[in-house]
């Protein structure tokens, strides 16, 4: 099954930082055609294995072997034995043209120090057309979409004819359709005699493409078994190291109250004629492709943008454009981006947590007198509630915290105003199971408690277990809304791509 | 005792500027036979004043990851107004009343400019610094202008021993130590400067707070005017002349990140008794006044470069040998 000699093969690497070790003794081996998937939760050491292999990092000890031999050190080495890496943030020159981007490293395509565009673009025409690409050569970078630039990165690393290449996250921000494609390429690539080594928190592209799985946990190698030995739940547990509570919470009974009603609402650019209402106590979620417009009607509603239409929280009309004024009538928004929209990464995280109702632990509330004991006390009850686990304390700046332990503090920093409304946008995104199945928990227990929410998700799944009905987005107009009974992912997919209910 | 002896290692850690102050201290005492003396560190302390002021405003602009480079000249056409011949035979508490509203003023200029516009706040004050000393430079003629003695007691006067200069910085940077540590105002400045779009999700009122900041910053410049003009006796037209980069500089060798978000008041003012000290010391070796400048420079640069080494991780390396085993343990308990 293994050939004798492995395109990677990685024995008794160790790898850590500052006393953390973040790679302890790991050994396992990629044979040419065959996709070896990655798995992990945030933090098991995934990405140290991709940059040991990658030549960005030098392993503490052990060693990386590509085709039999030792790898020299550095990038250069790597890639010198023929090992790829496509990196889950594109490293793409916007301003350059999809050619110039290929071959940014090996521009000069004359003996002359000079770069012929001529010769760049035929030699990245192929390239382009083995992955599949509906642009040209010439494009420039910044006009693409996040799919297509992944193209360009995975024709970067094809350019270079690698034997082995290292897929790390390459749908992490993709479309159902480009993430098909992506998938595609990753089997023909393995059909072709390449060694794939795929690295992704999915677990539907874990059981379509790998056929042999390595779980990470903790920075060790917990299992290194064939796919089909596996199911899903297995498969988790193994990356957690515990079972998980399965499935999805029970739903509360909705209350008959409105807490939200929006009628035909638009921002003036990307979504018009939006209307639909959510109760108290009921989950709504909002399903649509990427770009559908979701996203847009998240920051409308709370104010973020410019609209048109009629929003009414709790039966009182809402001022439009205006955060502070959402924010006092009771709506809660928990942002797509967390450590770039939600975040004081370098300050302690028990401002983070505050910031929100720092008047109510003011003194003197004319002049804003903080009450620090108020303040701690605050910040300590929000975190309870939550569940925030903080090695360092509240007082340790925010970026130390895990993504899912980020996600717990923007979703906080809201509790302790009792919103009436939660809009929550990608609250899962990049975080581990054990930590989403925490988060699926909390948002049934504020429905639970009277909040209605309005729930943002690419995770299909995840929309269809949490939502009491689901609002389908299609080219910025909500194409459908579906019950729980209706709402199956194909009734889903049908309405996100424009296909009649 | 232990206890003591943890409380001044975490200050050192807090404050690293504090032994470097020290040790240039002594090493300059050490050096010159006159450095020493109370009436040298005296000097010193009303030297740093106006700085000190003016740097503790400049400390809330940056931490909002603006920058003010109209200092110097806020400093220079507050000086300006106070000489004028509508002022100058004004009562002192009027004058400084007009003055103070003159900066908070410009300041706010600076500021609803910033906040309200898309403009950098670089290029925003970079034309404000070349407005304000032109105006400066117009109302005074480019003259010599002295100043009348009722107006010089906040330069020149004490108060049980204490020169007021000194008396007034320090009560500067401790209202402005409270203002940013204990305040609403305080915490949405450090919040709007750590991430300003998390600051507009949670609904902060982001451009009365930038443009509060800059008002602040330019009310304290026209304070630290008062005081260097009251000591100097005259209205000069170089005053606050490139005044602005050694404000900066003490703001940045104090470790607030230019960058925004990070910072403290401590350390301004002892950025500012720093670079003070060093100047002095370059007079007390004889140096031509352009060396400071070199040395400003140099300081600056390698502030930048010190606030960008990861000071935990470089002490977390030092101690690896001890550490990495536990470490390992901690991996194999979560498992």
């Amino acid at each position: 099954m293994v050939s004798p000699v492995a395109a990677i093969s990685v024995s008794g690497l160790s790898k850590s930082f500052g006393g953390v070790v973040a790679v302890n003794d790991v050994s396992f081996a990629v044979s040419n055609g065959e996709v070896v998937a990655l798995a992990g939760e945030n933090g098991a050491g995934k990405s140290t294995i991709k940059n040991l292999i990658g030549g960005t990092l030098r392993p503490d000890s052990g060693h990386v072997g590509f085709g039999g031999e030792i790898a020299h050190a550095g990038a250069g080495g790597a890639r010198h034995s023929g090992v790829a890496t496509v990196h889950q943030e594109t490293s793409l020159f916007p301003d350059l043209t999809v050619a110039e981007n290929i071959f940014i490293g090996r521009l000069r395509s004359s003996r002359a120090m000079t770069v012929r565009p001529s010769a760049l673009r035929r030699a990245a025409a192929p390239i382009l057309q083995r992955v599949g690409a509906g642009f040209g050569p010439d494009a420039v970078v910044r006009v693409l979409s996040a799919g297509q630039r992944q193209l360009v990165e995975i024709a970067k690393a094809l350019a270079a004819e690698p034997r082995a290449i290292v897929f790390d996250e390459p749908t992490a921000s993709l479309n159902l359709a480009e993430r098909e494609l992506i998938m595609r390429i990753v089997e023909q690539l393995s059909a072709d005699g390449v060694a794939v080594l795929y690295i992704t928190h999915y677990l539907e592209e874990i059981f379509r493409l790998s056929r042999r799985v390595v779980v990470m946990r903790d920075g060790r190698l917990v299992a290194d078994r064939p796919t089909r030995e596996l199911d899903r739940p297995t498969l988790e547990s193994l990356m957690v190291g515990r079972e998980l509570a399965q499935g999805y919470p029970e739903l509360p009974q909705p209350r008959p109250v409105n807490a939200l009603s929006v009628r035909d609402l638009g921002d003036d650019s990307r979504v018009e004629g939006i209307s639909f209402d959510i109760t108290r106590g009921e989950i709504f979620g909002l399903a649509g492709l990427m770009g559908s417009g979701r996203t847009e009607v998240a920051r409308a509603i709370f104010g973020l943008a410019g609209r048109t239409g009629r929003i009414e929280v709790a039966g009182r009309p809402l001022r439009r454009g205006d955060v502070r004024a959402s924010i006092a009538a009771g709506i809660a928004f928990v942002t797509e981006d967390r450590r770039d929209e939600g975040l004081f990464l370098e300050r302690p995280i028990r401002e983070s947590l505050s910031i929100v109702d720092l008047d109510s632990v003011c003194r003197l509330r004319p002049f804003g007198w903080l009450d620090n004991t108020a303040e701690r006390h605050l910040a300590r009850e929000l975190a309870t509630t939550v569940g925030l686990t903080a090695r360092g304390g509240l007082d340790a700046a925010g970026g130390s915290l895990s993504g899912g332990n980020q996600q717990k503090v923007v979703l906080a920093k809201w509790l302790s105003r009792r919103p009436e409304l939660i809009i929550l946008d990608e609250p899962t995104r990049g975080i581990d199971v054990g930590a989403k199945a925490e988060i699926y928990r909390h948002l049934a227990g504020l429905a639970r408690a009277g909040s209605a929410i309005l729930l943002i998700s690419s995770e299909m799944e995840e929309v269809l277990g949490l939502s009491h009905r689901v609002g389908v987005m299609h080219e910025g107009r909500l194409a459908g809304v579906l019950d729980r009974s209706q709402a199956t992912q194909e009734a889903v997919i049908r309405l996100a791509t424009g296909g009649a209910r | 005792m232990r206890s003591a002896r943890q409380w001044s290692v975490l200050a050192l850690r807090r404050q690293p500027l504090l032994p470097v102050w020290v040790v240039l201290l002594l090493t300059l005492a050490g050096l010159y036979s006159g450095f020493g003396t109370t009436a040298n560190l005296r000097n010193i302390a009303i030297q740093a004043s106006p700085l000190i002021i003016a740097a503790v405003g400049a400390t809330f602009v940056i931490m909002t990851a603006g920058i003010d480079l109209s200092v110097g000249s806020i400093l220079f056409l507050a000086a300006a107004i106070e000489s004028s011949q509508a002022l100058i035979s004004a009562p002192a508490g009027a004058v400084f009343l007009a003055i103070a509203a003159a900066g908070l003023l410009m300041g706010l200029l600076n500021g609803v400019a910033v906040a309200m516009t898309r403009v950098p706040a670089l290029i925003v004050t970079l034309a404000s610094m070349q407005v304000f000393r032109g105006a400066g430079g117009h109302i005074t003629g480019q003259q010599n202008i002295d100043l009348p003695a009722h107006l010089r007691g906040i330069g020149t006067g004490s108060l049980l021993g204490v020169p007021a200069p000194v008396l007034l910085a320090a009560l500067t940077a401790i209202g402005a130590g409270m203002l940013f540590s204990r305040t609403v105002f305080g915490r949405y400045t450090q919040a709007v400067g750590s991430n300003r779009a998390a600051a507009l999700n949670a609904g902060l009122p982001v451009r009365s707070v930038t443009a509060g900041a800059y008002a602040f910053a330019g009310l304290l410049a026209a304070v630290a005017s008062l005081t260097q003009t009251a000591r100097l006796g005259a209205v000069q037209p170089s005053i606050g002349d490139g005044f602005e980069l050694t404000v900066i500089t003490a703001v940045v060798l104090g470790g607030t990140s230019l960058f925004g978000g990070r910072g403290s008041i401590t350390g301004t003012v002892l950025g500012a008794l720093v670079l003070t000290t060093a100047q002095t010391g370059l007079v007390f070796s004889g140096a031509s006044p352009y060396v400071f400048d070199i040395v400003r420079g140099g300081v600056l640069l390698t502030a930048v470069i010190a606030a960008g080494t990861r000071w935990r991780n470089l002490a977390q390396t030092l101690r690896l040998p001890g550490r990495s085993s536990s470490g390992g343990g901690r991996t194999i308990s979560s498992a």
